[in-house]
């Protein structure tokens, strides 16, 4: 019966592994930083692995333990808790020369944690604001406003880099 | 597409590639960390089933089925044993407001509201200073005046007060949310949690919110603000937050259901009874934001658009009478509402960036602080219980977020 119910998270979780790799380094920006949090999401996944398989939105579920360790590391100070040895560097702050995906990676990481998790769950997931809501457990009027504040902040930085990002939609 | 949206995810996308190191995750690792983690929860668990169940059985007949962790079915516990109370007299209906901005203390640039008390004499909010932090300065409006409160910590926010001027919130900090209150000029830390938030306060002082850490927060009330957190029971394996707290001190909340797709909205009485409250129809969830007397407002979902991850078109603001079960569907024009008051009135926002207020005869469109160029242009979040004051955040010309008021009139 444990084997079972073992051998079904290991499972899952195996075939998933790439999905929440992506998920938490969008949310991160860094592969490194990403595995910590992917390994750390995974272990608190085994402690629930009663509620999420019960949940018909399994990966619904997950990506909520994801971005919540996500939201949880921020707050842990990341580099005290490391758990590979390998220090990623940081992004650098804006570079005249970097490409776009430098750029807007530093500008987004300038933002309060919650507001960077809202812009990467609304426009690169595509989550309506009620499930974006459910994951971070805030009002959804939060989270409209937070994303009009995280926005506001992007144009802000991002400048006429801007103007030339969403010409290219 | 909506033109902030557009932008949105037109800059996002460049973010979008493809991982190019080999994964470091080590999923045997995780499971043997995982079971430890399960043995010495199991038995933290053992300790805080015993306290829940001491403090049940002193105070409050309990659904048997919520401490013997049976899921309650949904809808049927609901018997029409009482009448209906007949809504209350509502005071006059608002035909006309006018907005006012409302000043920022400190130079900041931007603010907005977070709550108020039910006359809306007291407004709740924070301010965004030019340089982000992820700590904001909250404010608090007594008839329009500001001053500066110091709750400790990150993301901090008051998000209601009754008249006595008594405000309950929470701030971030490393280990967590911490719950918070203000009184007489002070904050302090709400009693009995490790983390946790507190989200609402009735006249009488009851204070709700939740205890513990994503994802496992658990409903919890502060039967005044020094007295330490009572956690509300749940059947077991569920978890989730309160909502609203009405004045005879029911609780509202919205819990995560084992085995259910979608949330599910539920009530303590008065006497601490849990029950879960029934679905507006079967396709959709109930979203709960407030609850006056027998009246618990909110919003339906259609649980395939959220399981889906749909677009949220299909909102209608829905009144649930918790007595009879029975849903009343509110407006027939698209809102998301924030707040109700005493008399059923909403107050929201429109996905055109309009803010709006419904006070049963149809919507009234509140005029825009400066424009309404963009789908979050105006919110209103709260509303008084004479409908005269609602609070909210607006746009200025160069799409900076004010704090506003708008004052109404018959």
């Amino acid at each position: 019966m444990r084997d079972a119910w073992e051998q079904e998270y290991v499972e899952y979780v195996t075939a998933r592994l790439p999905a929440l790799r992506r998920l938490a380094c969008l949310l991160c920006g860094d592969e490194h930083r990403a595995d910590d949090i992917v390994q750390d999401a995974i272990t608190k996944l085994y402690v629930h692995w009663d509620k999420a398989r019960a949940a018909t939105n399994v990966d619904a579920y997950v990506r909520m333990v994801v971005v919540r360790t996500f939201l949880d590391e921020k707050r842990l100070a990341w580099s005290r808790v490391r758990l590979f040895a390998t220090t990623p560097d940081r992004p650098n702050w804006v570079d005249t020369g970097a490409d776009d995906r430098t750029v807007v990676r530093a500008a987004l990481s300038g933002l309060p944690t919650r507001q960077q998790a809202v812009l990467v769950l609304r426009f690169l997931y595509d989550l309506p604001v009620a499930e974006v809501s459910e994951i971070l457990g805030c009002s959804e009027g939060t989270v409209k406003s937070q994303t009009h504040h995280g926005l506001v902040a992007l144009r802000q930085v991002l400048g006429d880099r801007s103007k030339a990002l969403a010409w290219t939609e | 597409m909506e033109s902030e949206e557009r932008y949105g995810v037109a800059v996002l996308r460049t973010l979008d590639v493809e991982l190019t190191t080999a994964s470091k995750v080590d999923v045997s690792r995780a499971v043997s960390e995982g079971r430890r983690k399960r043995r010495i929860r199991r038995w933290s668990r053992i300790g805080a089933c015993a306290a829940v169940t001491a403090v049940a059985l002193a105070s409050v007949p309990l659904v048997a089925g919520a401490l013997a962790g049976e899921d309650p079915s949904v809808g049927d516990s609901i018997a029409a044993t009482a009448p209906a109370t007949a809504p209350p007299p509502a005071p006059t209906p608002p035909t006309a407001c006018t907005v006012s901005r409302l000043p920022i203390p400190g130079g900041h640039p931007m603010a907005l509201v977070t709550g108020a008390d039910p006359t809306g004499r007291l407004l709740l909010g924070r301010a965004y200073p030019e340089r982000q932090s992820g700590a904001y300065p909250v404010v608090i409006w007594d008839n329009g005046v500001p001053r500066t409160v110091n709750v400790p910590g990150k993301d901090q926010a008051l998000r209601d007060a009754n008249t006595a001027g008594v405000a309950v919130g929470a701030g971030w900090h490393d280990a967590g949310p911490l719950p918070y209150v203000y009184r007489d000029g002070k904050v302090s830390v709400l009693r009995g949690v490790a983390t946790g938030e507190a989200v609402a306060i009735n006249e009488a002082g009851v204070i709700v919110g939740q205890g513990g850490g994503n994802p496992d927060s658990v409903p919890v009330v502060w039967r005044s603000a020094t007295e330490p957190a009572t956690y509300l029971p749940v059947p077991s394996g569920w978890t989730g937050n309160a909502v609203a707290v009405s004045e005879d001190g029911s609780v509202l909340a919205l819990l995560r259901a084992k085995g259910n797709k979608s949330p599910q909205a539920y009530l303590w009485g008065p006497d601490g009874t849990g029950r879960a409250l029934p679905k507006p129809s079967d396709g959709e969830y109930f979203r709960p934001y407030s609850i006056q007397r027998n009246w618990a407002y909110g919003v339906a979902y259609s649980e395939e658009l959220f399981a889906r991850g749909g677009r949220e078109r299909s909102v209608t603001p829905v009144r649930l009478d918790v007595t009879t079960g029975e849903y009343t569907r509110l407006a027939a024009v698209s809102m998301l509402p924030s707040e109700a008051n005493d008399s059923g009135w909403l107050v929201g926002s429109t996905d055109t960036g309009r803010a709006v207020l419904s006070a049963g005869r149809g919507m009234l469109t509140l005029p825009d602080m400066d424009n309404h160029k963009s789908a979050t242009a105006n919110m209103a979040s709260t509303i008084s219980e004479d409908g005269r004051v609602v609070a909210g955040q607006a746009d200025d010309a160069d799409g900076v977020i004010q704090p506003v008021v708008w004052h109404c009139q018959p």
